[in-house]
Formats: C-alpha cells, structure tokens, sequence
C-alpha cells in the first residue's frame, strides 16, 4: 500500500511516517503542493494524506488539480481547521474522508484500512473481530469457521458495522444505507436485520446503543 | 446626580435676579432722587400759588392732606400772618432764599422759604420727609413689582429652553444607554449640533477601534488556537510511535499522555468559546432536529463511555430548534464530557429531548453524586470545577459549563440544573425558545 504524504511540517511528518509505516504501509512524503503535484506525475499513490495548510499553494486547490488529474485516487484530509463548513467545503472539493487535528493515529489507520479494502489492495480483505470474520471480496461471513447465510442486506449492515468497529453507527446513517440497498423499507427493518444477525452472531455482537444506533466492538 | 439642566436654571435664574436686584438698588436710588427734586419744584409750586392767590391757596392745599403739608405766611418785620394748625408760631425755616431741611411737631420737613418783594412777604412752605418716602416708595414698588413676578416666568422659560437645548444630548445618551453589551456598531444620530457632532464622532471612532482590537483579539486567540493543534498532533503521533516501540514504558508515559489529552481539550474548549461569540455564530442559523444531533454526537463520543463502561441511552422525540448546528454539537459534547467525568465507571447516562410547554429541551442526566443545590450557581462561572467522584479531582478545562451557558444564552435558551430522575445525579435541561419557522426565515434573511 502506497501512501503519499503532503504535510510540511516536518515533525509531524516525520511521526506520522514512522507510525505508518509500523502498520505496513509504504509512505512518499512531500513538504509543499507543488512537490506534491511533480511527483504525483511521475508516481501515483494508492491514498493522498494531504494536509491542507501548506506553505506554497492553497491545500484546497491542490485536491482540485488532484482530482481533475486522478479521478480516482483517494484523498483523505488533514487540517487544524474543523468548522462545519470546512468539512463541507473540503468534501466538495472531492476529498473522500476527512481528519481534524489532532486526531488519534488509531483513527488515521482505520480510516485508511477503509480505503485499503475499497480498493482491494489490502493484504488480506478479511475483517476479524472476536469470532467473526467478514471477507470484503467473497462477501462470505464466518462465525467461529463456520459459514453462515446472509441475505444482501445483512451482509452490507453487518460489514458497515464491522468496518467501523468501536464506532457507533447511528440509525440514520445506517437507515440510508438500506434505503439504498431497497426502497421500500418498514419502519422496523434496522430492527429486523439486526435481530436475524444476531441469531446468526451471538447477541453480544452487536449491542445496541439505545436510541442512538449499533456498534461491534473492537476486540 | 449633577444636573446640566438644573444647573444652568440656577445659575441663570441667580444671575438674572442679581443683575435685578443691583438695577432696583440703583433705581431705588435714583428715584428717591428723582422724587426729592419733583416735590421740590412742587414745594416751590405751592409757594409761587400761595403768593399770587392767597385765598384759593387756602382753599386748594385744604383738599391736600393738611397733615404732611404745612406753611408760614410772615411779614417783613417777622410778624407771622397765617399759618396752618401743624406749624408752630415759630418760623418753619429760616428767612433765606431756598431749601433746607426743618424739624417741628415731632417730623422731619423739607422746607421752602420764599420772598415775595411785591408783597414784602416770606412763605415758608413745608412737607412731611416720611410722607415723601411714602410716595417713592410706592413708586418704586411699582417698578420692581413686575421683575419679581417675572423672576418665576422667566425661570420656567429657561427650564423649558434649557431643555429643548439639550435634547441633542439627551437623545445621543438614550441611544448609548440602549447599547447592549456586545454592540459595537456605530450610533446613528443625525441633525446634531456641532457642539455634540464632535461627541458623536469621537463615540463612534471609539467603538470602530474597539471592534476592530476585539476582532483581532478573538483572531489572535483562534489563530494561536488552530496553530496549537498542529503541535498537539505532533505530541500524539510521536508518544503513539514511543509507546509502539516501547510498549513497556506505557504506566510511566501515562502522565504524559493526560498532559497531552487535557492540552488537547483545552484548545477546542477555547476555540469553542471563542467560536460562539455571536458575530461568529449568527452566520449560520438553521433547523436542527435535536433529537438526529444527539444521535450523532452521542455516537461520536461514545468511547468516552465506553471506556468508563457506562451505559448511555437516548430517549425521547424529534423536536426542532432553531440554532447553530456546531454550537449545538459543543454544547451537547461538553454535557456529555461532564456527566461522563463526573458520574462513576458502570454508572447510566440519559440524554433527552423533547418538548415541555410547547417549547424545546435537550436533558443530560447522570447517575453520578450529582451536584449540590448550592452550588448550580457557581458551576457556570469559568474554570470553577466540581470535586469528581469520591472528592478527587477530575481533569477538566473548567471551561465546560461556562460555554454551554455562553452558547445557551445566544439561542435564548435557559439552563436548569435538578436532580436526575436516577437513583442519584444531576440533570441538565436546556429549554429553548418555542420553534417557529419564521424565526428560521428570519434569522436566514438576516445573515
């Protein structure tokens, strides 16, 4: 996995190479948007990490070219600025995720795992979590080894929950998820599925967050 | 309170009845003067009469008072030939041409002795000096009369005109004194006098100066807060590498780590606050569903709880507000941030929204020790800090409480603080004003 990293301060750059590269992946790093931009030429990542205050050009426009250029390639946001509005501003801009500083490497990591699995680069396409083990690639969901059915719905809010494992995912989000798996949805469908899976799981698998949504924990 | 008006009614009206006293003085003076000569040539009047017509003379100064008059009709030779009853036999003035002052029967006189070489003849004539004080005393009294019952009318006039000459000011005070706190924006007075355009002026230079250096001061802090968050990235990724590498030392760097966490939620309290100070915050008003917002907030922060192992839960119905959606988000994580430090491992967490009255709530209720009656007051005031559980002392910015009252306050809402409907606890409601959607179109057309 091909990382390129576009930060110039030369500390946390430094930090954030070591880090990454303990968690196997292989990091470029570049200090300005222009260098930024020349290497990407020659070379092209699999993610750009890019922070968005850079010294030399605006960190928005640098994703504006990088986007004409590579439609394609992920970009996750840095940035020491969190307003709502530069959320929404940089995710207009066709950044795929977004981190406010200072974050947690934990999360940097997991959000680039995400990335790693959308693109099927990853070294194994399996999420593990206790018993369970979920391949992005056969889309075949094993509890202790053994397989178990599941229908498409099931599958998609079971890897959407075990993607995000330690996180809650709150109903809404995970409501749109199914509205856009299938239309016509009962009211109760979240409920549902949730219930069929841990007749499937455990009942432990995923707990419930009252009023607020579902969460698989992290082991 | 010294009074401008008060002032210069006083001061007027004591100079105006001054500047009438020295005048009646001085014509009281004058008057008696003027009286004196007048009764003088009258005196010499009567005289020159009594010469030509001695019998109707008689007859005449009968009419007159007889008592404050009186004369002397003597011969040559000193032989007295008439006289009226208030004079003695003896002469009322001396034989000399001209005026002199006499007593007699007890009055002072102003008397005239007149020759007539015709007759051979001297006419003494006299007149009582108080009866003369009499008459220009009434004069004078009708002369002054008119002043005194001016002195009133005029001092009602300067009240008035003193008045009116100072609605410029008064007008420019009320519009000071309806500023509130935090408006900077310029006084709009028109039609000002010149002596107060300078006043206005150097008022509103004044409040452009200040805006600008608060400006720069919530700039400053802001800017040195973002910038801080780079460092604090740095203190983090560089400790998570230590700690990878060393995973051993992990109990001794846990300090380092607090430090590092505290550090950490200091800035973004900071920032917070700064960020809803309300020229910040009115740019952006909308529709908020409180109940999808503490879904997602909760949800975001639920590995505070977890870590705790405490159970949260949300209850209760979609209800609207309308309001600034990251400032709603701060408020809610700094109640959640206080129940969860606050109440003990294992202990349940309830957020609730609903409507009480028609108008909008967010709760947060905790199962914690709760909070003394006595002290709901003080938690608000900034960096005061609540012992936690068992009496140590919680990390915390001190912060937190400040700016959910700061951020309640610009949405009008209102904080109470009560006891949880657990076992034990504090509970926070926040009541907003009563959700309507032209207070949403308003506020959008505003900004």
């Amino acid at each position: 996995m091909q990382l390129l990293l576009v930060e110039d301060d030369p500390a946390l750059a430094s930090g954030l190479q070591k880090a990454l590269q303990d968690q196997g992946f292989t990091l470029n790093h570049v200090a300005s948007g222009q260098h930024a931009l020349q290497l990407l030429n020659i070379t092209t990542p699999d993610i750009v990490i890019l922070d968005l205050g850079l010294p030399d050009l605006d960190g928005l426009d640098v994703l504006k070219i990088i986007r004409k250029k590579y439609s394609a390639l992920p970009v996750l946001l840095l940035t020491a600025r969190d307003r709502v509005e530069d959320k929404v501003t940089g995710l207009d801009c066709g950044a795929d995720d977004y981190l406010a500083k200072p974050f947690e490497i934990t999360e940097l990591v997991a959000r680039l795992r995400v990335f790693e699995r959308r693109l099927g680069t990853a070294q194994s396409n399996d999420i593990v979590i206790g018993d369970v083990s979920l391949s992005t690639v056969t889309q075949q969901v094993k509890v202790n080894g053994a397989e178990m059915e599941m229908s498409r719905r099931e599958y998609g809010l079971l890897k959407a929950l075990m993607e995000n494992a330690g996180r809650v995912q709150t109903r809404d989000r995970l409501e749109a998820k199914l509205y856009s798996w299938d239309d016509e949805i009962a009211s109760n469908a979240l409920e549902v599925h949730v219930h069929n899976l841990r007749k499937k799981l455990g009942a432990e698998f995923i707990k419930t967050v009252r009023g607020v949504g579902y969460i698989v924990k992290k082991d | 309170m010294k009074s401008i008006r008060r002032f210069l009614v006083i001061i007027l009206l004591a100079v105006i009845t001054l500047i009438n006293f020295l005048a009646a003085v001085q014509g009281y003076r004058a008057g008696i003067t003027q009286v004196q000569n007048t009764l003088d040539l009258e005196l010499n009047d009567i005289a020159e009469m009594l010469a030509d017509v001695r019998s109707v003379a008689s007859n005449v100064l009968a009419k007159w008072n007889p008592e404050s008059l009186a004369y002397q009709i003597w011969e040559d030779q000193g032989l007295l030939v008439e006289r009226t009853p208030n004079t003695p036999p003896t002469a009322i003035a001396p034989f000399v041409q001209g005026l002199s002052y006499s007593n007699f029967k007890g009055y002072r006189w102003r008397s005239l002795s007149f020759y007539d070489a015709e007759q051979r003849r001297w006419f003494l004539v006299a007149q009582r000096m108080d009866s003369r004080y009499l008459l220009a005393d009434s004069i004078i009294l009708n002369s002054i009369l008119p002043i005194l019952v001016g002195i009133p009318i005029a001092g009602l006039m300067i009240w008035l005109v003193v008045g009116s000459g100072l609605s410029p000011l008064y007008r420019l005070a009320q519009q000071l004194g309806q500023k509130q706190e935090e408006d900077l924006a310029p006084l709009q007075e028109q039609h000002l006098p010149i002596e107060l355009e300078q006043v206005h002026q150097s008022i509103n230079h004044l409040l452009h100066r200040l805006e600008n250096s608060f400006a720069r001061e919530k700039r400053f802090a802001s800017d040195a807060a973002h910038e801080l968050r780079t460092p604090i990235s740095i203190l983090k990724v560089h400790l998570h590498n230590l700690l990878y590498d060393h995973p051993m030392i992990a109990a001794d760097v846990e300090p380092l780590r607090k430090g590092i966490e505290r550090l950490e939620h200091l800035v973004e309290q900071i920032l917070a606050l700064n960020r809803s100070s309300p020229d910040q915050f009115l740019e952006k008003f909308e529709s908020v569903d409180l109940q999808q917002l503490a879904r997602e907030v909760v949800a975001e922060d639920y590995y505070l709880f977890e870590k705790k192992e405490q159970q949260v839960e949300l209850e209760g119905a979609m209800v609207w507000v309308n309001a600034n959606r990251f400032a709603m988000i701060r408020l809610l994580k700094n109640l959640l941030s206080n129940a969860n430090k606050y109440s003990p491992p294992g202990s349940e967490i309830r957020v609730s929204t609903g409507e009480f009255e028609s108008k909008p709530y967010l709760r947060v209720e905790d199962s914690g020790p709760g909070i003394p009656a006595e002290l709901y007051d003080k938690v608000f005031e900034r960096f005061y800090r609540v012992a936690g559980v068992s009496g140590e002392s919680v990390h915390g910015s001190g912060l937190g409480l400040a700016i959910v009252k700061h951020i309640a306050e610009q949405h009008g809402a209102i904080i109470r603080l009560h006891r949880s409907s657990f076992d034990s606890g504090l509970a926070v409601t926040v009541l907003f004003p009563e959700f309507s959607l032209s207070s949403v179109r308003d506020t959008v057309k505003e900004s």
